[in-house]
């Protein structure tokens, strides 16, 4: 594996912190396969130390083919991933954990049971931050994994992960298998735990809606190529809408992300160019800011209409 | 933050990782063994408890044996001697005859098929590979752990069915009795050479490595199960069907046309009679000449001379190799195994990136 540790450099991202995780030109082909497509293709993005970062994309974006590479699950085909040395391999180096989407458990074992297995294979076990999210969650720790339900399992998975004490927490799909109210709590909670510890956090995704308040930096993926990597609010700072009557062009500087018109409206999305405030637009137009979920869906339009586009 | 959470218990939360957090040098082999143990403990109790109980049938047998051939002595046997051996006999070829090769093929299917393959269908290799212990690191020390199981309960069955064979050959010298199928259980090659303890061990290895190897390259249980019993019991059979007597070149006993047959060491059934036909002067095979059978069937020394036939040989493998031969099948299935678990070993490594 490529996975190499960048010994006494010192990567800053752009806001001042630490990066955790440095992705170069990675990239995933699967064998065997008829079409000899990319799953993953040119990825390139740091993770900010105890940031917490949405992986957004539709299914087959390549979300879980990303999650896997950066858990050593999958060998990436093109590129390679970076860790920051914080220590000679032991305890203090990076250690990932990682929530898979199945949420595995072994049936025949208790809740108790699967404690233990985290606590022996692990390096590092902390049993009392486990078992302080268990019974947050009011997970019997005596009932056997397979009789838990859907929402029951995933929780005994966080609380594994969380056990082990990763200073980086991939989650693939965390909240899909929950229900609306405990979806809020365990965002919440997840998100207590990883300022609490400096955990970085990236979770996978492809409900927008969920991520509002929670992650701080996007990524953002489809047809296994990056769309937008970086912090949310400088992402969102950098786009505008354009509100106006009918018209071919925006009336302002911006290169287009996305335009919709109607009869007698037209409305563009645009990137603003990085230098140099943005000039006030004449009436009858408009400017209005641009929203998480908006730029989203702006992004993946632009991409299924264009085929392939960038951003 | 860290107060609402902390609250609960009072417990310290911060930065750091409290008192409660356990920090150690890593996974220990005990720690592995145990999950082993929990993960595995049903199909490792039954085992235990079938091969216990099969065991204690084999030590039951031969030391009925054993009493039955004491009873003997230079003036003959008791008058029951004759139905007590052929029930014993009788008890004794099925224990042989299905227990060799079923007890092994336990170990193939339901220890080492499912050992892989399992936790990929159930999708936990996500979460065990996951944690600070490598998978091959994984695969070596399960496999150690219910590996030296395998051997411990095997070198038991193996010497139970040994003691077993012994007590048949002490009946058998007794040279009473007849009309049971004593001599089809002690042929030499066969059942009493299987039964020794250390290819019992080498078969159960083999059959474990072969379900370990196939899980891990099938990924499906049902798969890796069916793979591993056709391919145990193949490799099983065509062993013992064609290369064992051929391990060593058979020994040729040759005589004159006319001259009296003179059986090997033993007497023609306890050894494997291989083959036989006739000479010329210089010694080479020839065809025998078909025009010397006469209608009966029989074969006319006249004839035979007159056609340049000067002797008539048969090669036989002595039964005095079996112990050879047993060392010549415990490295081929020891050979086999090391390379199973390659497969398996080198397969689990391009399953994960580190």
């Amino acid at each position: 594996m490529n996975l190499k540790l960048a010994a006494g450099s010192d990567p800053a991202t752009t806001d001042g912190r630490d990066t955790v995780l440095t992705v170069t030109g990675l990239g995933k082909r699967y064998r065997g396969g008829r079409d000899n497509t990319w799953a993953l293709r040119d990825c390139s993005f740091t993770l900010p130390a105890g940031s917490v970062t949405a992986l957004v994309g539709m299914n087959g974006a390549g979300k879980t083919t990303l999650l896997s590479i950066l858990a050593g699950l999958l060998t990436p085909t093109a590129g390679h991933l970076t860790l920051p040395s914080t220590g000679q391999g032991g305890a203090d180096g990076a250690r990932i954990a990682f929530v898979a989407q199945e949420k595995p458990l072994y049936r025949y074992f208790s809740v108790a049971d699967m404690l233990q297995v985290g606590a022996r294979l692990n390096r590092v076990w902390d049993q009392e931050r486990a078992l302080r999210w268990l019974r947050r969650f009011d997970i019997p720790l005596d009932r056997a994994c397979g009789r838990l339900s859907g929402g029951q399992q995933a929780q005994v998975n966080f609380a594994i992960a969380l056990g082990s004490r990763p200073s980086v927490l991939l989650l693939d799909e965390p909240v899909s298998t929950l229900d609306p109210l405990a979806r809020s709590e365990v965002t919440a909670e997840l998100l207590t735990e990883a300022a609490d510890t400096g955990m970085t956090v990236l979770l996978s995704t492809h409900v927008v809606g969920e991520l509002v308040g929670v992650a701080d930096h996007l990524l953002l993926l489809a047809k296994g190529r990056l769309l937008a990597a970086g912090e949310i609010d400088t992402l969102l700072e950098n786009h505008l809408h354009y509100v106006g009557p009918r018209a071919d062009v925006p009336p302002g500087p911006g290169q287009v992300v996305w335009a919709s018109h109607t009869d007698n409206q037209s409305v563009f999305l645009v990137r603003l160019p990085e230098t140099g405030p943005v000039p006030p637009v004449d009436a009858p137009w408009t400017t209005r800011p641009v929203t998480l979920e908006e730029f989203v869906l702006a992004q993946l339009k632009k991409v299924r209409t264009a085929g392939e586009g960038e951003a | 933050m860290n107060v609402r959470v902390g609250a609960r218990r009072g417990a310290p939360v911060g930065d750091k990782p409290g008192p409660a957090a356990e920090l150690r040098s890593g996974a220990h082999f005990a720690d592995l063994a145990w999950l082993a143990w929990r993960q595995h403990r049903v199909v490792i109790t039954t085992t235990v408890l079938v091969v216990a109980a099969v065991v204690v049938a084999a030590l039951a047998l031969a030391t009925q044996a054993n009493d039955l051939a004491a009873r003997c002595d230079q003036n003959g046997c008791p008058p029951d001697f004759v139905d007590q051996r052929k029930a014993l006999v009788t008890h004794a070829r099925r224990l042989l005859l299905y227990g060799l090769p079923v007890l092994s093929g336990i170990v193939a299917v339901f220890w080492g098929a499912p050992l892989v393959s399992r936790e990929y269908e159930q999708r936990t290799h996500l979460l065990v590979w996951l944690q600070d212990v490598s998978p091959r690191r994984w695969l070596v020390s399960k496999v150690a752990s219910l590996g030296a199981l395998v051997v411990l309960l095997y070198a038991v069955y193996g010497v139970a069915t040994s003691s077993l064979v012994r007590g048949l050959k002490a009946i058998r010298e007794t040279a009473v009795g007849g009309g049971d199928a004593i001599e089809l259980v002690l042929q030499p090659f066969s059942t009493t050479f299987e039964a020794a303890p250390s290819l019992q061990v080498a078969y159960a290895l083999f059959g474990f490595a072969l379900g370990v190897a196939a899980g891990a390259v099938a990924r499906r249980t049902l798969v890796a199960v069916a793979i591993t019993l056709v391919g145990f019991a193949a490799v099983r059979y065509v062993i013992a069907e064609y290369p064992r007597v051929h391990f060593l070149p058979p020994l040729r006993r040759t005589r004159l046309l006319d001259a009296p047959v003179d059986t090997p060491p033993g007497g023609f059934s306890a050894n494997v009679i291989m083959g036989g036909g006739h000479l010329d002067a210089a010694g080479n095979e020839i065809p025998t000449p078909a025009a010397c059978f006469d209608d009966t069937g029989a074969i006319a020394s006249e004839c035979l001379r007159q056609h340049g036939v000067v002797s008539a040989f048969y090669d036989y493998q002595p039964v005095a190799r079996e112990g050879t031969f047993q060392l010549i099948e415990l490295g081929i299935y020891l050979v086999l195994t090391a390379v199973l678990a390659v497969v398996a070993w080198r397969r689990l490594r391009s399953a994960t990136a580190f």
